[in-house]
């Protein structure tokens, strides 16, 4: 996390602490309640984690990762995708307000700042019990299990799908308002959120800065189903300081008189040069319970051409047999920008460049294709597994993975090579609350 | 808490167990002064289970529940919403730590909790006895859920 990012986070929660002190102290003189219980204020610690191990079978040096904000690592056994733990302090200042911290230590990618241990931080004050306004750092409801994805308790699989999951951004800096009401016995809840978030690759790269979030979130929740919907316009903005000189090299080969060359040098200029773009998240999902069976189906688009147009789904459904829940998922994620055909330019930039030009232009345009499609995501999957609510505090899940990699969409894992791969990951994981 | 006093409370527990029918009524009470007269089943769902915060008339209900580990309340979520204890808490879990709601204030057992009814006039709560006390206000009747 930026320095500007902390201060601005501390700046928010500020505001809100204070926005919360004087209206509370506001409210508190005219108090219509004198009992102790209803002021007073109180402080909750509640807690989740998850203790996993999975074992991966995958092609030589891949490394498998539930979240790209995650280093990977090429090992067979690996206890470091789900394990983690979180801590939450909820602080009530009366019904109206209330402070809130989580902070979750985890497995995270090299280039993730010790801030991003931080997942929320926030001001909440509730005019009345239909509206919630939030300050500081809050969660991205952009998605139906991204609010609780780091509580594997709340969840009936061992993660959530990695093939819709793995890419979102992080938390969001800023502040959500919120409102819920009841239509009949159906329950409504619209949201609206701003801020700024992190987006990328951890493990490769500083992550992109997602900037001027503007997302909107609609849901109703009747009989056990809950429908939700939600969009999000925002602004990537991506460090270029260590791919300058490669853009600034496939300038020049595109001004080069060899149409083949130039076209090809300007299309990944295009592609690497992006450093701000403006792009947009779609998502509809459905979760429904009822009586024993449980579903979840979700659907999100992020369109950022031409960086990236992925379209992502999955469907999980499982069926409660006393403390026991088999359950069978599928997810597939696709990015719609094509694979970015490997060049073959030594031979006509020989006589132009020398043959040592020649070479070093080769090196540069094999080297910039293969990391494009390096990050280019293609993938599904087949999950299978059960969850044992063997406490009511506590669940073990057992689940296997077989996963298949597309040519040209080894993104969600590292140290991929862009040929097709199949993967096998095995993971027994519990997951528990305090 | 201390393994002695957890130890004498599960005893006093199996005791009441014991000493009650097995189909045993669950009351939803409310200060006596609390303008609610009655809840439905689905007003009393939505207030447990975090969905609403507030009573009829707009004010915020303060909804008081016994501890997570405690035998009665099991039975009680059973009764109110058909969800085992495990299913309740993964859902909690969900509100909880996506900071939509906080869970109800867990009081240590029913005698605290009326007694916070009885002085609390926003206060929610539910209890395994009909109240005789003239300060409380039973506003629902759940029947237990026969065993599956």
């Amino acid at each position: 996390m930026s320095v500007q990012t902390l201060a601005r986070l501390i700046r928010g929660l500020l505001a809100g602490a204070a926005v919360a002190a004087v209206t509370a102290a506001a409210g508190g003189a005219q108090a219509q309640d004198a009992d102790p219980h209803v002021a007073a204020p109180s402080l909750r610690l509640s807690g989740f984690g998850s203790v996993g191990l999975s074992h991966v079978d995958a092609p030589a040096g891949w490394g498998y990762r539930r979240e790209v904000t995650q280093g990977g690592s090429d090992e067979r056994w690996r206890h470091d995708v789900d394990t983690r733990l979180g801590v939450q302090l909820n602080y009530s200042l009366g019904s109206r307000f209330e402070l809130v911290a989580q902070a979750i230590a985890r497995k995270r990618g090299a280039y993730a700042g010790d801030g991003d241990a931080l997942e929320w931080a926030y001001a909440a004050y509730r005019p009345n019990a239909d509206w919630t306004l939030r300050v500081g750092r809050v969660n991205l409801d952009a998605f139906l299990m991204a609010d609780y994805r780091n509580v594997g308790y709340g969840f009936m699989a061992a993660r959530p799908p990695v093939e819709l999951y793995a890419t979102l951004p992080t938390t969001l800096d800023g502040g959500d308002i919120a409102r819920s009401w009841f239509q009949g016995d159906a329950q409504w809840r619209a949201k609206l959120m701003v801020g700024t978030a992190q987006i990328g690759d951890f493990h490769t790269a500083e992550p992109g800065r997602v900037r001027d979030v503007v997302g909107l979130m609609l849901s109703r929740e009747e009989g056990g189903l809950l429908l939700r919907a939600s969009g999000a316009r925002t602004r990537i903005e991506l460090d270029l300081s260590s791919t300058q000189a490669a853009i600034d090299a496939l300038g020049q080969l595109r001004s080069l008189p060899i149409p083949a060359v130039a076209e090809q040098a300007q299309a990944l200029r295009d592609r690497l040069g992006v450093s701000a773009i403006w792009a947009t998240f779609l998502e509809l999902g459905l979760r429904y319970e009822r009586a024993d069976w449980q579903w979840s189906a979700e659907v999100v688009r992020i369109s950022a051409a031409p960086l990236v147009k992925q379209s992502s789904a999955y469907a999980t459904v499982g069926h409660r047999l006393g403390d026991w829940t088999p359950y069978i998922g599928y997810g597939h994620t696709r990015d719609a920008m094509p694979v970015t055909p490997m060049p073959a330019w030594q031979a006509v930039l020989t006589p132009v460049l020398g043959p040592a030009g020649a070479v070093q232009s080769q090196m540069l345009g094999t080297l910039i294709t293969d990391a494009v499609n390096r990050s280019r995501v293609h993938q599904s999957g087949w999950s299978v597994g059960a969850r044992w609510d063997f406490h009511p505090q506590a669940a073990l899940k057992l689940q296997w993975d077989r996963i298949h990699v597309h040519a040209g969409g080894p993104g969600l894992w590292t140290n991929a090579e862009g040929s097709a791969g199949r993967a096998n990951v095995a993971t027994a994981v519990v997951d528990f609350i305090f | 808490m201390a393994p002695r006093k957890l130890l004498l409370q599960l005893a006093a527990v199996a005791l009441l167990a014991g000493a009650q029918p097995a189909q045993a009524d669950f009351y939803v009470v409310v200060h006596a002064s609390n303008p609610q007269r009655t809840l439905t089943q689905k007003e009393a769902v939505d207030l447990f289970m975090g969905r609403s915060r507030a009573f009829a008339n707009g004010d915020f209900a303060l909804i008081f529940d016994l501890p997570r580990d405690h035998p009665r309340r099991a039975a009680f979520y059973q009764a109110l919403t058909g969800m085992s204890v495990a299913q309740v808490n993964s859902y909690w879990s969900r509100l909880m730590f996506s900071g939509q709601s906080v869970p109800p204030q867990a009081l240590p057992d029913e005698t605290a909790v009326a007694g916070i009814l009885r002085r609390n006039p926003s206060a929610l709560g539910w209890l395994s006895k009909e109240p005789t006390d003239a300060g409380l206000r039973t506003v629902l009747v759940i029947k237990e859920a026969s065993a599956k």
